[in-house]
């Protein structure tokens, strides 16, 4: 079980959903949900591979920006909603992605800092 | 660029990257990405009429008709498949669909069924291609340490730089 991957695929999708099924697709707050959610989708599968393990910490960033928009912008009160329950899950399920069971020699770490 | 080690393993590896069984389920994903890709391109220059599309409406033609897909000389789900046959050729791995995947709510207010398969399969092949990316990465950082060329060690292997 990898409950960072899990929500955070399945708190993309339901962001890129969410403006069409809650009625709020006209809003700034839909254009937002739908750039921010297939990026978390996209980043969470990615995750699941154990040599990407470490992806899954670019959602947290990521989602911040969901409750940084209703600042800049008005949102419906479903959207905010919405931006909250995503965020609070994202970010509660990160550290939670599993650990890397290979050895990968010095990692991706090591094409920064040397062998 | 060929990893070495034991059983083809590069050094400090468990596991080797760079077997067909790795190697093959990317190659699956990309034909399967060329068929798609391919059937849009069909429709994109006319030689189909219509494009299937289950759940979002004329939300397929819309896409695929809108400026954004046509801003290069030839048709962007073209080049989606022209990528996929890259990637089923060499098992390299083909660049994602993110940003047009956004656009297609954000700018055109509309989703093509197709064209988020595509992208799913696009993101599907990255996590397995990553392993030999990361190895080869390796291999070329170490040339670079030991002062050996990268470049021939790119295109030749680390045995021959």
């Amino acid at each position: 079980m990898k409950p960072a991957q899990v929500v955070g695929t399945l708190v993309g999708l339901a962001l890129m959903a969410a403006p069409a099924v809650l009625g709020y697709a006209d809003a700034l707050a839909a254009d937002v949900h739908r750039t921010v959610g297939p990026l978390v989708a996209s980043f969470a599968v990615m995750a699941f591979w154990p040599v990407l393990r470490d992806l899954r910490w670019v959602n947290p960033p990521l989602v911040a920006a969901l409750v940084v928009a209703p600042l800049v912008g008005g949102h419906p009160a479903a959207a905010t909603v919405v931006a909250a329950i995503a965020t609070l899950a994202v970010v509660a399920t990160s550290p939670f992605g599993g650990p890397d069971p290979h050895q990968r020699g010095t990692g991706w770490r090591g094409l920064v800092n040397g062998p | 660029v060929a990893p070495t080690g034991t059983d083809g393993a590069p050094p400090g590896w468990d596991t080797n990257p760079s077997t067909w069984r790795q190697r093959l389920p990317i190659v699956a994903l990309a034909l399967v990405g060329f068929a798609i890709a391919g059937y849009l391109t069909l429709y994109q220059i006319d030689v189909i009429d219509t494009v299937w599309e289950p759940f979002f409406g004329d939300g397929s033609e819309t896409v695929l008709n809108s400026s954004v897909s046509h801003v290069l000389p030839v048709p962007d789900a073209a080049l989606g498949a022209l990528g996929y046959l890259a990637d089923a050729v060499t098992g390299a791995i083909g660049g994602a669909s993110l940003l047009l995947v956004v656009l297609q709510p954000v700018a055109f207010d509309s989703f093509c069924t197709l064209c988020l398969a595509s992208a799913v399969i696009s993101v599907l092949m990255i996590g397995p291609a990553m392993d030999e990316v990361l190895a080869s990465l390796q291999v070329l950082r170490r040339a670079r340490e030991e002062r050996r060329s990268v470049w021939t060690t790119f295109w030749r292997g680390a045995e021959a730089a």
